[in-house]
């Protein structure tokens, strides 16, 4: 018995539209994961007081502890519940970028923390404030270290995304679904899903070694 | 004369080591001090006392009349009439030498960036970097990263200049060229104090040595009081091993 593409060829625009809802998705998601994993990040690699530290590291420990689905149906079936209710695409952006963002937020953390402590001393005995030291001499040179980490969270996020198809979301796993359930031919349709998802990584991966090569050039040594 | 810097029975320890055990010490304009004394014995703490990296237990430091030990905003003024050359070649590794001198003088000093691009090729020029603009300090020796770090912070304009062990972590022919720049220094008038191994080599131009021990100043006086005169038991062994190494 063969594989027969006719009904994925047939169905080829419904299933770029679902890519590139994934993308959409993972990009928005991805931004603001950006946005947690450093004001999170920043705000634990310093001394900051305890009422404080300790919400952050709940946050990090609760989304890093349980799995992602299980937040999406807390944020979407649960969260109506004491009368928080929205939309599945802002539930699906925000579990992801809450969940995202909580692991690259120690990624971000780490990176501070493996700069050079005399590189801040040094901004600080030429006169930078603290805020100017981390802003212009200790943020970028983290976010060298943070790069490919990062992009590496992004591939991941891309990948991730798959479970918003649960909470009725049509991105690229949806539409598969729903391929598959008028066809019953599982086998094509998930594998032409599988390689859209690798193209995407692929992708990610490209990109994240061309930004890498481009900050090599003070990193020489 | 004093007011310029005084440093006043100053007291500091990490947890239960004692480092500083009541260092006083004054220094005039454009005076030239050679700190000494073995590895450990307190003389990277007292300079980071002297620019604020640390904060004293007990006494004061003051420059030109200002305290160190007051609130931020007040330390901070204090330390602008300071400059620091570090042991470990802090420059900025993300930064272009030039962009290591010129980015203090516009983040700190608000300079706009033809002001502050200006000012720091002056500064490069004056420790011969002038062809080495748009290097990152990764393609430097370790010598020209320690002149980067110099420039960029004769370019803050400070009255005194503080240098930890700069030639401690370069090879002898390198360390040589950043001596060189240091010795120009000594005609612009800076006050400097100098902690360092180079005794005969600073020596030359140094107006005073001190010596320290424990974490107190024992000896203070001439470099020929210090070299030639001296009798105390600790500074002569001191220099007797300092000779045998070098």
């Amino acid at each position: 018995m063969g594989l027969d593409f006719s009904y994925v060829r047939q169905a080829f625009p419904f299933i770029l539209e679902g890519a590139a809802r994934t993308v959409e998705i993972s990009v928005m998601a991805f931004a603001l994961a950006l946005l947690i994993a450093y004001a999170v990040g920043i705000a634990r690699a310093k001394h900051i007081p305890r009422w404080l530290a300790f919400p952050l590291r709940a946050y990090v420990e609760l989304f890093r502890g349980t799995p992602l689905l299980v937040q999406l149906f807390l944020i979407y079936y649960g969260l109506p519940q004491i009368g928080i209710v929205m939309g599945a695409w802002t539930a699906g952006v925000l579990g992801l970028a809450l969940n995202s963002g909580a692991y690259m937020s120690e990624i971000v953390r780490a990176s501070l923390l493996a700069v050079d402590r005399g590189q801040a001393e040094a901004a600080e005995a030429l006169g930078y404030g603290r805020l100017q030291a981390l802003r212009h001499i200790v943020l970028p040179q983290a976010t060298k270290i943070a790069l490919p980490p990062l992009t590496n969270s992004l591939a991941s996020l891309l990948k991730e995304s798959s479970l918003v198809s649960i909470i009725a979301i049509t991105e690229l796993t949806r539409v598969g679904n729903i391929i598959y359930s008028r066809t019953m031919a599982p086998f094509e349709i998930y594998l032409t899903v599988a390689f859209l998802y690798l193209l995407m990584t692929a992708v990610v991966s490209v990109v994240s070694r061309r930004l890498e090569r481009t900050s090599r050039a003070w990193a020489a040594s | 004369m004093g007011g310029f810097l005084e440093v006043t029975d100053v007291r500091k320890s990490f947890g239960n080591l004692l480092v500083l055990d009541g260092v006083s010490m004054s220094l005039d304009p454009g005076e030239i001090v050679m700190l000494i004394g073995s590895s450990g014995c307190g003389k990277s703490t007292l300079l980071r006392c002297i620019n604020g990296l640390e904060k004293v237990d007990s006494g004061d430091v003051r420059i030109k009349s200002e305290t160190l030990q007051g609130n931020a905003r007040e330390a901070r003024r204090a330390r602008k009439s300071v400059g620091t050359v570090f042991q470990h070649l802090n420059v900025f590794p993300h930064l272009t030498v030039l962009e290591n001198v010129a980015n203090p003088l516009r983040v700190v000093r608000k300079m706009n960036k033809p002001e502050a691009g200006e000012r720091a090729l002056r500064e490069l020029a004056r420790v011969q970097l002038s062809d080495k603009l748009h290097s990152y300090p990764a393609q430097l020796s370790g010598g020209q990263k320690q002149r980067v770090a110099i420039a960029r912070a004769l370019a803050m304009d400070p009255e005194i200049m503080l240098f930890d062990e700069p030639t401690s972590a370069l090879d002898p022919e390198i360390a040589a060229e950043v001596l060189d720049t240091i010795r120009d220094l000594a005609d612009l008038g800076l006050a400097m104090i100098l902690a360092t191994h180079q005794v005969n080599f600073i020596s030359s131009f140094a107006h005073r040595i001190v010596f320290m021990a424990d974490g107190r100043l024992t000896a203070d006086g001439t470099p020929h009081e210090i070299l030639v005169e001296n009798t105390d038991p600790r500074l002569t062994r001191f220099l007797a091993r300092l000779r045998e190494n070098t």
